[in-house]
């Protein structure tokens, strides 16, 4: 009674796939390389400023954000990669924690893991419970029809 | 019926929501726990990075006075991070003054001064105003800052004559505070030999 | 005269609470309908308390009374009207005071609404724990959080508000509208315990609180919405969220309470998920304590580090009664909650909820780990961590596409089974309009994978929800916004604006620091490009009052001018920047000045450009409009119908029939909402 006035094939749906893929791989793929200073905000928004709380360097005006930034294009211009730069940063400043992006090994590892695993556990205890999603359970009995049946012959002679 | 096998089910499920609460509950109990036992995250901030270390290097300008060398040192230094901006800074000006000359006299101890951020001008008609005849020197574009670990100023450090840095102090200073740290300091390390080269950078 | 009158309010609300919490016990306990009724005599004499507080503190900030302490170090002579008016909510005492106002307001709110059905053992119990919460708040400003304490040598002034909270006019309206969602979801809290007491788990309290729900969700999320508004203005990053622990304080009730919305549904529709909507509501009200807890304790490293008070262990002391009630309250009568019906297929409405309700569930996890990591690290293994930004970016992005797919998935789903040939048909369209915003894109230039496919997926789910809107429009006209599933696509449009604006501000942010100068030299233009924004500069400004002392630079912004300023207030130790944003549909320009000009005519300045901004703002609007919407009852629902679903716990109930032949669609079924069993 409620059924679509028109079938919907496949066909219009690998088009749109073509064209979502096509597409996305393009602006995957398209990309310019970072700019220096594109790189510099990048590495500045993972490093905490050392005279703030919880602010990253790049979004904090301290005179010690500004010397990390000033520090962070030197190094860029002298040719460090990204993760060398963190380290250097770090190192300078032994047991400040500057980075702000916590290393995946050791105990703070557990704070990336912890989420996948409780969400893989969730997901596998759900599916565990509903286990009998398959429409072979809900298998509309005889006894089901009749009983609706019933209900609605009973309501149209309410009516 | 449909579902006949959720129909059996509440019998022999029925423990899974009581397990479940109490496994949340334990957890956030726990969390609760952790929580309590945590100082304040300011007395955790002030642990300094340069406390018990070789002083780095004053390496800005000069603003007023000379060019500053830690490793030419042979007095107690009080290295003093301002702003003529900060209000906190200008209430402490008067005590580094009295600080300052009273030491002059007996060469016990001297200060310096570093800008945390403002201009030149300012701290200059600010000592011309308020009097201090110390060495003030900027902040080398923040470096500075960032090697003694400076947060919000006022700061001020105590140098000992060995190049280490031995106190820090967050806020107001007092000369009184000063003195009495130097005093301590002077009293224990007559009983043992200070190491360090004091060569500064 | 102010602190009496003020302490007197609190003395009044505390026993008043008390007082009904006695009253109330007693007439549960003995069957007496006289005793329950007078719930709103006390009602009304908690909120005389706590306006009779309230005043007393306004007047005193407004009659500059530095006799009292909060007064004294919160207020000054200086200070303008509106943000001596706001410096009541701007300090821990004065929050507790406006929290109490709230809380004593929704009180007497509920024993209005639900004046004739008083004596209604559910309705007794969830007043009886609202005057619980409200002793718990009273008692707060008898003991550690006391507003009214004076000095005996009261100072001639104060130093005013905190800098940051008296230079934009946001902050005068951001706390407000937190609290009332904070303190909103004490309603379906109380609620959900008198349930969880009287254990009439099946009933239609779900429905009646649902409208409450709404109302506090809508306030939370504009209070969210105004909090990243006021940061993007005055702190001048281009940031507007940066995962604060203060922030994450208040994100945290709000994805619960999200969370809620969404399967409450299932609830009401198919009886299931009890447990776990329970557990959400309270879940959520235990959150806002927890974050009021983070907010005011400082034991985390917070920007917003207002803190050091007594208050923390009494806060954090409260969350842990509410963790063990509600656990015990829920294991307690954990088998009367279980539900006979069973999820058919995950390809179903129900099962895009559950669905929703774990990324939520996800999402709430990731944040508090987050903000609580840096503590557990360092009490299990000594070692200190920062959790930042980037990790709750790259964690939570996920979430979000995840989020995205749903929204565009689950509005055209139908209840207990979905074909695949009914899906195809249904997702046609608002596909291609996915595609058409990709293209579109690439086409003017955004690049990347993770910003790409958020606008793809943003368009797929702006096409479901325009679908939904288009096909009840069109069956009954204007009436067809209305109602909760149409408000929910009004309000499922906010957030893809909301997704979409964050996508691209984040990945397309062009950032530049540069020194100007009015008259150019080598080295130090008098005009710069940044994205296509011409700027010059034009000279400086100064300007000096009793309550603070600012100078600026005048910049020419594509022909119009605009002034970043630097502040200084007379007893503060820092500089407050204070920046201005050109704001377009497309982009903003956020300028803020990072030296004071110099005497030689130059200044040093940042600009920021940012596409869509705006879009984050008009976004929010749009979410709080749709909620609006979807609070009206849709046109053919009578809002307190028992719902379908009500299924006794005693034995399974033949429902619907599951055949997918007779399952309603939703699109001739514009409002999907019970109206009794196929009656």
């Amino acid at each position: 009674m409620s059924a679509a006035t028109r079938k919907v094939g496949w066909l219009p749906w690998a088009a749109m796939a073509v064209v979502v893929i096509g597409a996305l791989a393009f602006g995957t793929f398209a990309q310019h390389s970072l700019t220096p200073s594109e790189r510099a905000q990048h590495v500045a928004d993972t490093i905490r400023c050392p005279s703030c709380k919880s602010q990253a360097v790049s979004s904090s005006d301290t005179p010690a954000s500004q010397a990390v930034r000033v520090l962070i294009r030197e190094r860029i211009a002298a040719g460090d990669s990204d993760e060398e730069i963190r380290d250097f940063v770090d190192s300078r400043y032994p047991g400040q924690h500057l980075l702000l992006d916590p290393s995946g090994s050791g105990f703070s590892g557990l704070v990336w893991a912890l989420p996948v695993v409780v969400v893989v556990v969730a997901i596998a205890g759900l599916t565990f419970r509903f286990r009998d999603w398959r429409p072979g359970a809900l298998a509309v009995t005889d006894d089901d029809r009749s009983l609706v049946a019933d209900a609605l012959a009973a309501e149209d002679a309410r009516r | 019926m449909t579902a006949t096998s959720a129909a059996s089910g509440p019998p022999v499920r029925s423990r899974s929501v009581q397990f479940a609460a109490i496994a949340v509950g334990i957890v956030l109990l726990l969390l609760v726990a952790l929580l309590i036992t945590r100082k304040n995250s300011d007395d955790r901030a002030t642990e300094s990075p340069v406390v018990g270390k070789q002083a780095p290097a004053l390496a800005g300008k000069a603003v007023i006075g000379q060019p500053f060398d830690i490793g030419t040192n042979d007095r107690w230094l009080v290295v003093n991070f301002f702003a003529t901006w900060c209000a906190p800074c200008v209430n402490e000006h008067p005590e580094l003054r009295a600080f300052s000359a009273e030491h002059a006299k007996d060469g016990k101890a001297r200060v310096v001064s570093v800008v945390y951020k403002q201009a030149t001008a300012e701290v200059r008609k600010f000592f011309e105003q308020r009097g201090g005849d110390w060495n003030v020197v900027d902040s080398a574009n923040g470096r500075t800052s960032l090697d003694w670990g400076v947060a919000q100023i006022p700061e001020t450090f105590l140098v000992a004559p060995s190049g280490i840095v031995v106190e820090r102090f967050t806020g107001e200073i007092t000369r009184r505070q000063l003195d009495d740290a130097i005093d301590s300091y002077e009293t224990s390390s007559s009983l043992t030999t200070t190491s360090g080269t004091g060569t500064g950078s | 005269m102010n602190a009496a009158l003020g302490s007197f309010g609190v003395v009044l609300g505390f026993v008043g609470s008390l007082g009904a919490i006695v009253t109330l016990a007693i007439g549960l306990r003995g069957n007496r309908p006289d005793l329950l009724r007078m719930a709103r005599t006390y009602a009304f004499m908690v909120l005389g308390g706590a306006v009779v507080s309230f005043a007393a503190m306004e007047r005193a900030l407004i009659t500059r009374d530095f006799s009292l302490k909060y007064v004294a170090t919160n207020g000054s002579s200086a200070t303008p009207a509106l943000y001596n008016f706001a410096t009541l909510w701007g300090a821990l005492e004065g929050s507790i005071l406006l929290w109490s106002l709230i809380l004593a307001g929704f009180t007497v709110a509920v024993v209005l609404k639900f004046r004739a059905r008083l004596t209604d053992p559910l309705v007794a119990w969830a007043m009886l724990t609202m005057f619980v919460v409200c002793t718990f708040f009273f008692g707060l400003m008898l003991g550690p959080t006391n507003p009214f304490h004076t000095l005996a040598n009261p100072p001639l002034d104060g130093p005013g508000p905190n800098p940051l909270l008296q230079n934009h006019p946001l902050m005068a309206i951001h706390p407000p509208m937190l609290y009332l969602g904070y303190v909103g979801f004490t309603v379906p809290f109380a609620f959900a315990i008198a349930a969880l007491v009287t254990g009439r788990l099946g009933e239609g309290w779900l429905v009646e609180t649902r409208r409450w729900t709404l109302f506090a969700w809508t306030f939370l999320t504009i209070g969210i919405i105004l909090g990243a508004w006021w940061s993007h203005e005055v702190l001048g990053w281009g940031g507007y969220w940066a995962w604060d622990p203060v922030e994450n304080a208040s994100f945290l009730p709000w994805i619960t309470g999200t969370a809620f919305i969404h399967s409450v549904m299932v609830q009401e529709r198919r009886g299931m998920l009890r447990v776990w909507n329970l557990s959400l509501l309270c879940a959520t009200f235990a959150l806002t304590i927890l974050g009021t807890f983070l907010t005011r304790s400082g034991v985390l490293d917070s920007v917003h580090a207002f803190s050091d008070s007594t208050v923390g262990p009494l806060l954090l002391g409260f969350f842990a009664v509410i963790v063990v009630v509600t656990v015990g309250l829920v294991g307690w009568r954990g088998d009367r909650l279980r539900s006979p019906a069973r999820i058919d297929s995950p390809a179903s409405r129900e099962g895009a909820f559950l669905l929703n309700n774990v990324v939520f569930a996800a999402f709430a996890f990731v944040v508090l780990l987050g903000t609580v990591f840096p503590l557990i690290s360092e009490a299990l293994s000594s070692q200190r961590v920062t959790v930042g930004v980037p990790y709750f970016e790259r964690m939570t992005m996920p979430i979000g596409l995840t989020l995205l797919f749903l929204m565009a998935i689950a509005p055209v789903l139908p209840w207990r089974k979905a074909s695949a040939e009914t899906l195809r048909t249904r997702l046609l369209w608002p596909g291609w309009i996915g595609t058409a915003v990709l293209v579109f894109s690439l086409l003017v230039g955004a690049r990347g994978f993770a910003p790409l496919l958020a606008f793809f997926l943003a368009g797929f789910a702006g096409g479901s929800a325009l679908r939904q809107l288009a096909l009840a429009t069109r069956r009954q006209g204007i009436r067809g916004l209305f109602g909760r599933t149409n408000g929910g696509m009004i309000v499922h449009i906010g957030v893809l604006m909301v997704a979409v604006a964050f996508a691209s501000s984040h990945a397309y942010q062009t950032e530049r620091e540069a020194r100007l100068c009015i008259d150019a030299k080598a080295g130090c233009p008098s005009t710069i490009t940044v994205s296509g924004h011409r700027l010059t500069y034009l000279g400086a400004t100064a300007d000096v009052d009793a309550a603070r002392r600012e100078v600026g630079a005048k910049l020419r912004v594509d022909g119009q001018v605009y002034i970043p300023k630097i502040q200084r207030f007379p007893n503060g130790n820092q500089e407050i920047g204070k920046p201005t944003v050109r704001n377009r549909a497309t982009d903003s320009v956020l300028i803020a000045m990072l030296d004071a000009p110099t005497k030689s005519g130059s200044v040093r300045i940042r600009v920021i450009v940012q596409p869509m901004i705006v879009w984050l703002w008009t976004g929010g609007a749009v979410m709080a409009f749709g909620s609006l919407l979807a609070a009206f009852p849709g046109s053919r629902r009578r809002p307190t119908d028992p719902v379908s679903a009500s299924v006794e716990a005693s034995g399974p109930a033949p429902e619907r029939e599951p055949d997918p032949d007779r399952d309603p669609d939703p699109s001739s079924d514009p409002d999907p909402v019970p109206v009794g069993v196929d009656a």
